[in-house]
């Protein structure tokens, strides 16, 4: 993919393809440069290859969590803000996830409207 | 920001705690003006309300739905002011009555029995032996009524955040521990625990409207539908549960209602007999 000038680097990371599919239309139509993924091991190589500004993923994802997504991100960029998704919030998760350096944490099923409002305060943020 | 929730042991300088804590953190402390608004929701004199949360249960005193509508008018005050920004509060079971919110740091504030009964003799011009018994029966309520109201052992240190021993501290150290704690990332107000209050605000908001003819009715809420658990039964049953209804669809916010009878033992088995 070619790194359009200026944009602001989000990438989505959700093992459920229609989560993945509606958030890669959202935050690309508000003018964010989108890369997603389905499987959290291709997301984990390319967080090897290259900062984003924003993450956007799942806890739940088989084998890899969210956590660790964020562990990773801490690690190799830490000036990127993690956002965290989940359909199983409760409030120790949104403890520890904010513990280990989330932007903000938010639950699932949610809106168009409310995850880009989030997206536009991580990307507000610098 | 996190939010403060101080429970403070009778004895302990809880407000004194809590108003430091707030202008260190660049809060708003809130206490006795909330258990006026709950007073006046509640249609009853503050003094009542007072009695309500801190008078032990007997047989000619304080009705248990008296409590129980004090009590809902509470959370429906407290949980409205907290979505209004930074808050420290210190009301009567406080830790109780909101639950479930990542962004609310509780607060115990304790000392050994003989301590407090000192802090109280002076503080009240008693002699000791006074003090140590108004100490004790103190403590006596709150795990009586605790338990009464909200199935709970008040004394379980695993109902809060942080627990701080006043008799080691000053009111100044133990008020920066709280605001150094409250300033920790795992506090910080999420969307998710936002979106918690925000239902939590609303369920209290019906529970209020609803206590007056059913002081039992469950009420949880999740994005503005409002769900109603009630154990209204009996003749005039049907036409209960329309009330609860319009009721809570009157208030603000709601979007929808949906309301579950449970039919509880008793009514199963006295039902053949009506």
């Amino acid at each position: 993919m070619t790194e359009q000038e200026g944009k602001i680097k989000v990438m989505v990371l959700d093992d459920e393809h229609i989560a993945v599919k509606t958030l890669q239309r959202v935050l690309g139509k508000a003018g964010y440069q989108v890369e997603a993924f389905e499987d959290p091991h291709q997301a984990l190589a390319r967080l090897e290859e290259t900062c984003f500004d924003i993450v956007v993923t799942d806890v739940v994802m088989g084998d890899i969590d969210g956590i660790q997504v964020l562990n990773k991100v801490r690690q190799v960029c830490p000036q990127t803000r993690v956002i965290i998704i989940t359909a199983f919030a409760m409030m120790e998760m949104a403890r520890k996830a904010m513990e280990k350096g989330a932007f903000d944490f938010v639950a699932k099923p949610f809106d168009a409207q409310a995850i880009r409002e989030v997206v536009d305060r991580a990307a507000r943020q610098d | 920001m996190a939010m403060i929730c101080l429970s403070s042991l009778a004895g302990c300088p809880g407000e004194e705690v809590a108003r430091e804590a707030a202008r260190l953190t660049g809060s708003e402390y809130v206490g006795p003006e909330l258990l006026t608004a709950a007073a006046t929701g509640a249609g009853l004199p503050v003094e009542k309300l007072h009695q309500a949360l801190t008078t032990a249960p007997s047989f000619f005193g304080i009705t248990l739905a008296t409590r129980r509508r004090c009590l809902a008018h509470l959370q429906a005050v407290l949980t409205g002011r907290l979505l209004q920004g930074p808050t420290v509060f210190l009301v009567p079971y406080g830790h109780h009555l909101v639950r479930g919110i990542s962004h609310l740091l509780k607060v115990r504030l304790y000392a050994p029995g003989e301590v407090r009964a000192q802090s109280w003799a002076q503080a009240r011009s008693c002699s000791a032996a006074e003090a140590v018994r108004r100490v004790r029966e103190q403590d006596r309520v709150r795990l009586l009524l605790a338990r009464l109201l909200f199935s709970a052992d008040d004394d379980d240190n695993d109902l809060f955040d942080l627990v701080v021993n006043s008799s080691h501290l000053d009111v100044e150290a133990a008020a920066q521990v709280v605001a150094e704690t409250a300033t920790q990332p795992r506090y910080r107000e999420t969307s998710y625990s936002r979106q918690c209050l925000e239902d939590l605000a609303l369920a209290n908001r019906v529970k209020a409207a609803l206590v007056g003819e059913d002081d039992e009715v469950e009420v949880t809420s999740s994005g503005g539908l409002v769900r109603l658990r009630t154990r209204v039964t009996g003749r005039r049953s049907r036409r209960r549960r329309q009330r609860l209804q319009q009721l809570a669809e009157q208030v603000d916010g709601v979007m929808g209602v949906e309301l579950e009878q449970v039919d509880d033992l008793i009514s199963r088995i006295t039902r053949p007999l009506r």
